[in-house]
C-alpha cells in the first residue's frame, strides 16, 4: 500500500493510547498526542517508558483529581492541534476558565503539578480577575478564607500602604475602639489609685502638652490617643498656681479648632503631624464623622469620674478640652 | 454534578475549606502579580495566611495611573505615589524579579532622588527585568547601581543617559536592551553592548547622538536603531532582523555630516532575514556600496524595506547591488522619495538587463508614494518583467498619477501570469 493510503485509513485501533492513573486509583486512557502535550506526562513516557498499558499506567501526582484531569485533557486536546489560529485559542481559553471558583483552584493546582505552564498562567490570571476589585469580605466569602486576623493586626503599620479609604475608616474605627477600651481600663485604675494621681505635677502635664511627653509619629490614631491622655491628665487637680492655669487655659483654647477638621490639634504637635503622610484632608473628613460618637463615649466615661475631678464641657460641640479647674 | 447557586448555599452550611491558600507559593505569587499593586497589597487583610504573601511578590508594577493622580503635577498627589512605593519597597521581603515603573508625570528622577535608592535596592535583590517609563523632562542619569544588577536580563529605559562605571564587568545575562529617547555620548552604547555577551535584542528608539557609535556583537539577533545619529557602524554578523532609520533635522544634525557604514554592515551579515533602511539611512550610506563589493550572497534574506530615491544614481546602484545578493528575496517594500538634489538618471533602470533573474523569488512588491517619474516607472517595468512568480504589486500613488500614466502602468508587460497590480 502506498503511504498516502496508509495515512488515510489509519483506523482508531492504530492510535496509541496512554494510560493514566489518578491518586484515587481510577485509570483513564487518552490519545498519545493529547497526553504528550503535558510536559510531565511526556517525560514519564520518554524516560520511564510507563503508560503504554493498563498495568503500567502513569501515576499522576496527588493534586490531580479526576475532574481536573478531564479538564486538563480537554485543554490539551484543543491546543495540541497545530492549525488553530490565535483567535480561536484565545476564545477557547476564555470559555475554558468560566467554571466555578473551587474547580478553578483545583485545576490550577493540578496544572501546576503537571507542569503545564500555559494552563497555570491562564488559570492564575482568571483567579486574579476574580479577586480584582472586590472587598476583603467578598474575597473571603468566595474562597472560604477564615477571618482570623485580630483587630490589632489589622491596625499595624501595614495600613499606611493601603490607600483604600474604606479600609482606613475601618482602621480608624478599630483604633478608636481600642483606645476607648484602654481608656476605661485606665479609669478603673484611676478610681483605685486616686492618691497616686494627685502627685503628678503640673509640669508633667505641661511637658506633655508641649509635645515632649507625646510619642512621635503623627498618625491620626495616635494623635487621638494624645488627646485622650490629656483628658486623663486633666483629672489631676492642678496646683493653685495661677500662671500655669492660664497657660493651660490658653492652650486649651487652641483645640477649639479641632472640630473644624483641622488636624493639627495643638500647635506644638504640628511638627509631628507632618509625619502623618496620610492624606490630611481625608483625615479631617473621617474625624468629623467620628466626633459625635467619640463624644458620647467620653460623656459616659466622664460621668463615671467624680470627686476631685471637675472636667466640664460646655454644650457646644467639640469643646471637650476646655475645663474649669475646681479645687475640691 | 450540580453546580451553581445551590452550591454556595450548601457551602455555607458545610465546613468551609479554604480553597486558595494552600496553592503553591509560586501560584499565589503569580496571582498577586496579575493584580494591580494596590489590590495585591490589600490581600494582607484577608486572613492570616495572606498577611505577608504580598511581601514576597516577585513582579512589581507601579503604575501612576492606578493612583488617581489628577492632571498636573500636584506635589501632594505625586507624593502619595512615591510614598506608596517607598513604603512598599521597605516592607517587601524577598527577591524582586521584575520592576516596572510607569510614571509619566512624576519627578522621581532627579539626581539623588528616589530612583537611586530604589535602584540600589533592586541591585541587591537579583532583579531580572527593569522597566522605567517616564516622560522626558530632561534626560536623567541612570544610577550607577543599575550596573550592579548582575542578574539583569531585560532593561527598558526611557529618557536616560548613562556613563559606564569604570569597573563595569558587564551584564552577563542580559538578552534585551531597549532604550527610548536615549542620548548617546562617546560610544557608551557600543561599550555597553560589547560587555553584554548574550545580548540578543537591541532597540534604540529616538536616539540622539553626536558621537561615533560602533556596535559590535556576535549574538545579536534583532537590531533596531532609529533616531538622529552622526556616525554609525554596525558589525553584527548573526543578526536576523535589522532596522536602521536615520532621521535628519537640518537644524540639529546636518545631513551632510551623517555617516552610516552600510557596506561594512551588509558585508558582515550572515544570517539576515529582513532588513529595513528607512529615513535617510540609505541615502547617507549608499555611497559605500559598489557593485561586486559585497562578499557573499545573503541567502536567507527574504524581505527588504527601503526609503529610497530611485532617481539618484548612488542609491539606485546600491539598491541594485543589494537585490543582486538576495536571491531568495520574497518581499520588497519601497518608500519612494524624491530628494531632488542630484542629477536625474532616468536611464539606470532601463539599462539593466531585464532578463537577469533579479527577482526570481519575489512574491510581493509594495511601492509607496509612487510618482510616476522616469526612474520609478523604469524600476516598475524592471520589476514586472523580471519577477516570474510575482503575486501582488501594490502601488500607492497618493493621487499623483494622471490617467495616462496609470494606463501606461497597467499596460506594462508582466512576466508572471498571476501578478496582480493593485493601485491605491
Amino acid at each position: 500500500m502506498s503511504e498516502s493510503e496508509l495515512a488515510v485509513i489509519k483506523p482508531e485501533a492504530l492510535k496509541t493510547y496512554i494510560w493514566l492513573q489518578c491518586f484515587d486509583g481510577s485509570i483513564q486512557q487518552v490519545e498519545e498526542e493529547v497526553a504528550m502535550f503535558c510536559p510531565m506526562i511526556c517525560r514519564e513516557i520518554v524516560k520511564n517508558g510507563t503508560g503504554s498499558s493498563k498495568n503500567h499506567a502513569i501515576a499522576l501526582p496527588e493534586r490531580v483529581n479526576p475532574a481536573s484531569l478531564s479538564l486538563i485533557l480537554d485543554y490539551c486536546r484543543f491546543h495540541q492541534v497545530p492549525g488553530r489560529s490565535n483567535k480561536e485559542r484565545k476564545s477557547f481559553d476564555e470559555k475554558f476558565v468560566r467554571i466555578d471558583t473551587e474547580r478553578l483552584c483545583e485545576l490550577t493546582s493540578a496544572a501546576d503539578s503537571l507542569q503545564l505552564k500555559p494552563l497555570v498562567d491562564l488559570t492564575s490570571r482568571a483567579l486574579a480577575r476574580i479577586i480584582e476589585g472586590k472587598t476583603p469580605e467578598e474575597i473571603r466569602d468566595i474562597f472560604h478564607l477564615p477571618d482570623d486576623l485580630t483587630e490589632e493586626e489589622k491596625l499595624e503599620p501595614l495600613k499606611n500602604i493601603n490607600d483604600d479609604p474604606r479600609i482606613r475608616l475601618l482602621n480608624r474605627l478599630y483604633a478608636k475602639k481600642r483606645k476607648e477600651l484602654q481608656e476605661r481600663q485606665k479609669l478603673k485604675d484611676v478610681q483605685v489609685q486616686d492618691e497616686q494621681k494627685d502627685e503628678r505635677s503640673l509640669d508633667e502635664l505641661l511637658c506633655f502638652i508641649n509635645g515632649d511627653g507625646g510619642s512621635g509619629g503623627g498618625k491620626g490614631a495616635k494623635s487621638k490617643k494624645k488627646n485622650k491622655r490629656r483628658k486623663d491628665h486633666a483629672k489631676i487637680p492642678p496646683k493653685a498656681d495661677s500662671e500655669p492655669v492660664n497657660k493651660e487655659g490658653a492652650i486649651c483654647v487652641v483645640p477649639r479648632k479641632v472640630d473644624s477638621g483641622n488636624v493639627s490639634r495643638l500647635p506644638c504637635q504640628s511638627p509631628d503631624m507632618q509625619d502623618d503622610v496620610e492624606d490630611p484632608f481625608e483625615d479631617a473628613d473621617l474625624d468629623d464623622g467620628l466626633d459625635p460618637a467619640m463624644k458620647e463615649e467620653l460623656d459616659r466615661v466622664q460621668s463615671q469620674v467624680s470627686v476631685k475631678l471637675a472636667v466640664s464641657k460646655d454644650g457646644s460641640r467639640g469643646d471637650l478640652w476646655t475645663y474649669s479647674l475646681e479645687q475640691s | 454534578m450540580d453546580r451553581g447557586g445551590s452550591q454556595k448555599k450548601r457551602n455555607k452550611s458545610v465546613a468551609n475549606v479554604d480553597i486558595i491558600s494552600n496553592l503553591p507559593d509560586v501560584i499565589k505569587d503569580k496571582i498577586l502579580c496579575c493584580l494591580p499593586i494596590k489590590e495585591a497589597v490589600g490581600t494582607c487583610l484577608l486572613s492570616r495566611k495572606w498577611r505577608y504573601t504580598w511581601a514576597s511578590m516577585t513582579e512589581l508594577i507601579f503604575r501612576e495611573d492606578d493612583f488617581d493622580l489628577s492632571n498636573g503635577i500636584d506635589e501632594g498627589e505625586s507624593n502619595r505615589f512615591v510614598y506608596f512605593i517607598v513604603t512598599f519597597l521597605s516592607l517587601h521581603n524577598g527577591p524582586i524579579l521584575k520592576f516596572e515603573l510607569n510614571a509619566r508625570r512624576v519627578h522621581l528622577l532627579s539626581p539623588g532622588g528616589h530612583i537611586h535608592r530604589w535602584m540600589l535596592m533592586l541591585s541587591r535583590n537579583g532583579v531580572k527585568e527593569i522597566q522605567i517609563r517616564t516622560r522626558i523632562w530632561r534626560n536623567y542619569k541612570i544610577p550607577s547601581s543599575f550596573f550592579s544588577c548582575e542578574e539583569l536580563e531585560y532593561a527598558y529605559l526611557q529618557g536616560c543617559i548613562f556613563q559606564l562605571p569604570p569597573l563595569f564587568t558587564g551584564f552577563k545575562r542580559i538578552h534585551t536592551l531597549h532604550f527610548i529617547d536615549f542620548c548617546a555620548t562617546e560610544n557608551n552604547i557600543g561599550e555597553l553592548v560589547a560587555s553584554c555577551p548574550n545580548l540578543e535584542k537591541l532597540i534604540l528608539s529616538r536616539l540622539l547622538s553626536f558621537a561615533d557609535i560602533s556596535i559590535h556583537s556576535t549574538k545579536l539577533k534583532i537590531l533596531r536603531v532609529d533616531g538622529m545619529f552622526k556616525h554609525l557602524s554596525l558589525v553584527t554578523p548573526h543578526v536576523s532582523s535589522a532596522m536602521v532609520s536615520l532621521q535628519v533635522n537640518t537644524g540639529y544634525v546636518p545631513r551632510a555630516g551623517c555617516n552610516f557604514n552600510l557596506s561594512q554592515f551588509i558585508g558582515s551579515l550572515l544570517d539576515i532575514e529582513n532588513i529595513s533602511l528607512l529615513g535617510h539611512a540609505f541615502e547617507c550610506a549608499a555611497h559605500g556600496i559598489l557593485p561586486g563589493k559585497l562578499p557573499r550572497l545573503l541567502n536567507r534574506l527574504t524581505e527588504i524595506t527601503l526609503a529610497i530615491d530611485l532617481g539618484n544614481l548612488k542609491e539606485a546602484n546600491a539598491a541594485h547591488c543589494l537585490f543582486q545578493v538576495a536571491p531568495n528575496l520574497r518581499r520588497i517594500e519601497l518608500e519612494l522619495i524624491s530628494r531632488g538634489y542630484s542629477a536625474p538618471t532616468s536611464n539606470f533602470w532601463d539599462s539593466i538587463d531585464h532578463q537577469a533573474g533579479l527577482f526570481n523569488n519575489l512574491d510581493t512588491a509594495v511601492l509607496n508614494n509612487f510618482a510616476g517619474s522616469c526612474a520609478e516607472s523604469g524600476f516598475l517595468k524592471l520589476l514586472l518583467e523580471d519577477a516570474p512568480v510575482l503575486r501582488v504589486a501594490r502601488i500607492e500613488d497618493r493621487n499623483k498619477l494622471d490617467k495616462e500614466s496609470l494606463k501606461r502602468l497597467l499596460k506594462m508587460r508582466r512576466a508572471s501570469k498571476d501578478a496582480e497590480v493593485i493601485l491605491l
